[in-house]
């Protein structure tokens, strides 16, 4: 990645601060300390970094302006929504920081092409508000992060939701975008380009590849077309215990192949104890290994049922091929627990360790290898003295699947966060020899992702980058290749 | 309160984001943080500045005050909070507001005024004490009873700037036969003083009015105003080590009495009338009374069209904890986004249950250029 001379002092400069305010109004520019330290962290265990200046446009001509003001100046821009990112990337040392929280419009629902233009300050829980108030026949595919999190970064960052069994990870439900490039141009991606309509990337250029898995190091996405999914009339979770994590790809593949599930989950049997339970957990004889959540969900009773009998079936023939497992009830409050999201369920386990601190290593990992890298991770986690609280997804009709070691820890103990790092460089090393790619990268790891990676495939990245980024402003350092 | 008393709290919070919507229906929730946006105006960000601060990575400034005492702390984030911390957020700002007031750098200067004005007049606007029970004489009803059963304790709002809800408590009380008297000296409850972090300020007002309660022998206090209520049932005991002997109730709890034992009728004219209603903070998110103000309402024969966000999830009317001396444009714009809210319902008339809420109501109201006419349900009530 080219580098320029940054500013180094830690004190912006009067001239870019009032040139800022310029743009977005004084009283929408800080470099108060406490502002700057309040941007510096994040829920993680990545150093603290602080920014010069938070700068909060409200519109696209502002952003366009700052931009332009950045390039000039040869300071770095990081944009921001909530500051959740597991992956430290809305941390910068210096720069400004981007706070697109004022750009919260949904601007329409298109209810009968199911799409939906929204900005980057739009949260999953906001659409989802908005959704079933207006437009209660359709829904998003939803993560199990805060309800306060950006919908558009999410589909950016290639982040999963409660769909991705049948729809892969968001980004494939991104129709079309609007950004501002880090030179300062404004650019149309998709049939939003050519047409009024924001319904679809095909059949063009599909140019959003530029703007999708970078960490917010290409551009600045203003607008963003998603598409929304029906929401059906019966919807219901079933769950299976497995008593050992040998084989739960297979049901998990058998379940996508006979079509019946619209979500596969399964889950380390610790990360439903961390739920209720602070850290340490007790580990008891002939408890679960994993528990194995399929949400099926249907338009008519009928088909519910059948889908309903079809997986019982799945299930006991998986039983007689030696699946060591049982159907289970899940009591009304656990199923909603899973079901509704924008939901709850991350707030039951980020604070097993009590400490403020959460964060994870998280991979999309080809399914053949779902067990090995679970039991292998299981065990880095324990020896680092963590909670084995672990969640998976299969993904795209279980093509892939989501392996994601989750690790709350104490913010406040050095030694937990020493451990924490330890145990994700482990943790990624692991992934990588199996063959997945972890997402969301700190920083600190990305260089373990690259390492090994296709040189073709690092020159083609650098090429891009330098083309749109010829100063580097945008959230340097984030991608590490 | 000092940040030592909650340092195993300052570095709990995951700024996860439930602080700035209500869980379940994701609306906005803060409103400081909607008025402000930058991340320090959510209870998040307050609770990373006070932990920077017990860290000694920053030193208290007067732009940390303006962050701190921005909070109406209506307690909305403690509700939507999803962790242990959600008992434990409204500690850490009453520790961050006593410690700017110790270490000088608070409360904010309008503040400071209206400190120095209940001091000397017992009364946040800086009014002359002798006149608090003027409300009294234009109210048409005598409040001396010889065997009195219920002390109505008016509070400031309704004895200065809203008497028009202390006559009409009056007025019902006194329609109702119920033997209430006021007291002759009543000072300020403490509230405002209690909610900018003096405490020891607060204890002067609370300790005078605890005394002549106790005195007066009555069985039960009734009071108009949602602050008053929650000062008296709470803090007077929890944050002061004051015990009042009667029952404290507010009037909607008294009137839902009043209603249930037939001691009062209900006017004719407000059957079928179609009303929205403002949860006060203090009062709903507080104190968890939601129901009597709605119970009475339906009993007079009054429809109660809600607004989105109401009960646990109410938007605040933006005035309290001191925003409305310190942040006036924040508080009244804040009431009227509640004041667009109320005109979704399609009603004509938005009803609350605290003289401070209708106070910055109408101010927004005005700034909404709302036509929805915001009255107390004891004004409703005395129609």
């Amino acid at each position: 990645m080219v580098a320029t001379s940054w500013k180094k002092e830690t004190k912006v400069s009067g001239t870019l601060k009032n040139a800022l305010a310029e743009i977005v109004g004084s009283e929408h520019v800080s470099t108060d300390e406490e502002d700057l330290v309040v941007y510096s962290e994040d829920l993680t265990c990545e150093e603290a970094c602080k920014p010069d200046v938070i700068a909060m446009p409200e519109n696209v001509e502002q952003i366009q302006k700052i931009v332009r003001l950045a390039n000039k100046e040869k300071t770095k821009i990081t944009p921001f929504v909530a500051g959740a990112n597991m992956g430290g990337l809305t941390l910068t040392e210096g720069g400004i920081i981007l706070d697109l929280k004022r750009m919260n419009r949904i601007i329409e629902v298109n209810e009968k092409a199911m799409y939906t233009i929204i900005e980057p300050g739009v949260t999953f829980g906001q659409l989802e508000g908005a959704l079933k108030e207006f437009h209660p026949s359709l829904r998003f595919s939803y993560p199990n992060s805060p309800p306060y999190t950006s919908a558009l970064v999410n589909t950016l960052l290639e982040g999963l939701g409660n769909l991705s069994l049948k729809y892969d990870a968001t980004a494939s439900l991104l129709n079309g975008l609007e950004v501002v490039l880090p030179t300062g141009e404004l650019a149309k991606i998709g049939s939003c380009a050519i047409s009024k309509y924001w319904f679809s990337r095909y059949p063009l250029p599909d140019l959003a590849g530029l703007f999708i898995g970078w960490q917010g190091t290409t551009g600045i996405a203003t607008k963003g077309s998603v598409a929304l999914l029906h929401r059906p009339k019966f919807r219901d979770l079933f769950a299976i215990g497995m008593f050992n994590a040998d084989n739960f790809s297979n049901l998990a593949i058998r379940i996508s192949r006979a079509d019946i599930a619209e979500d596969i989950e399964p889950m380390s049997f610790d990360l439903v104890r961390a739920q209720i339970e602070k850290y340490p957990l007790k580990q008891y004889p002939g408890n679960f290994e994993v528990l194995f959540f399929v949400t099926i969900s249907a338009d008519l009773e009928k088909e519910f049922k059948l889908k309903q009998e079809i997986l019982n079936e799945i299930v006991k023939s998986e039983q007689a091929r030696g699946m060591k497992g049982l159907v289970f009830a899940v009591d009304a409050d656990n199923k909603r627990t899973v079901l509704d999201l924008p939901g709850n369920m991350i707030f039951k386990y980020i604070d097993h360790k009590e400490g403020g601190g959460c964060t994870w290593v998280g991979s999309y990992i080809p399914i053949c290898q779902w067990e090995e890298g679970y039991k292998r991770g299981k065990k880095i986690m324990i020896d680092h003295g963590f909670s084995p609280t672990i969640m998976m997804r299969a993904m795209n009709g279980s093509h892939y699947a989501v392996l994601r070691f989750i690790l709350p820890f104490n913010k406040a103990d050095p030694k937990d966060v020493d451990s924490v790092r330890k145990c994700m460089v482990e943790l990624t090393k692991l992934v990588l020899e199996l063959g997945g790619i972890v997402y969301k990268t700190p920083k600190r790891l990305g260089k373990l992702l690259w390492e090994n990676a296709d040189p073709g495939f690092i020159e083609l990245l650098k090429k891009v980058k330098k083309m749109l980024d010829p100063n580097g402003i945008m959230n340097p350092g984030k991608l590490c290749f | 309160m000092s940040l030592d008393e909650v340092k195993d709290w300052l570095h709990r919070c995951y700024r996860c984001g439930n602080c700035k919507l209500f869980w379940g229906i994701f609306a906005p929730s803060c409103p400081s943080g909607e008025y402000f946006h930058f991340e320090s105006y959510f209870p998040s960000g307050r609770i990373w500045i006070g932990k920077a601060l017990h860290n000694e990575e920053i030193k208290w400034s007067p732009s940390i005050t303006k962050k701190i005492f921005a909070c109406t702390l209506c307690g909305a984030c403690s509700t939507s909070c999803k962790v242990d911390m959600k008992d434990h957020s409204a500690d850490i700002l009453e520790a961050l507001r006593a410690t700017a007031v110790a270490e000088g750098f608070g409360p904010m200067g309008e503040q400071k005024r209206f400190t120095q004005s209940i001091e000397k007049q017992h009364n946040p606007y800086n009014e002359s004490h002798d006149k608090r029970p003027s409300w009294l004489d234009s109210s048409g009803v005598a409040a001396r009873s010889d065997k009195p059963t219920v002390l109505y304790f008016a509070g400031c709002t309704s004895s200065y700037r809203r008497p028009e809800i202390a006559s009409a408590t009056a007025k019902i009380l006194g329609k109702a036969g119920v033997k209430f008297i006021v007291l002759d000296d009543e000072w300020c409850c403490g509230s405002p003083l209690l909610r900018t972090g003096q405490r020891d300020a607060a204890k002067k007002q609370a300790e005078h009015n605890v005394e002549l309660i106790n005195k007066s022998g009555v069985a039960t206090v009734v009071t108009s105003c949602a602050g008053c209520y929650r000062a008296f049932v709470k803090d007077y005991a929890d944050k002061l080590g004051l015990q009042l002997e009667p029952e404290i109730l507010h009037i909607t709890q008294f009137l839902e009495r009043l209603l249930n034992d037939r001691a009062i009728e209900s006017p004719s004219a407000i059957k079928g009338l179609k009303v929205t209603y403002h949860d006060p903070c203090h009062l709903g998110r507080h104190c968890t009374v939601y129901n009597p103000p709605r119970n009475v309402m339906k009993a007079t024969g009054v429809e109660v069209v809600e607004m989105g966000r109401n009960r646990e999830n109410a938007w605040c009317c933006g005035s309290g904890g001191g925003v409305k001396s310190a942040f006036n444009d924040m508080a009244v714009k804040t009431a009227a986004l509640r004041m667009v809210e109320a005109e979704q319902t399609g009603v004509e008339t938005l009803v609350s249950a605290c003289p401070f809420c209708k106070h910055n109501l109408l101010d927004g109201a005005k700034e909404a250029k709302s036509r929805i006419r915001v009255i107390d349900i004891v004004e409703l009530l005395a129609q």
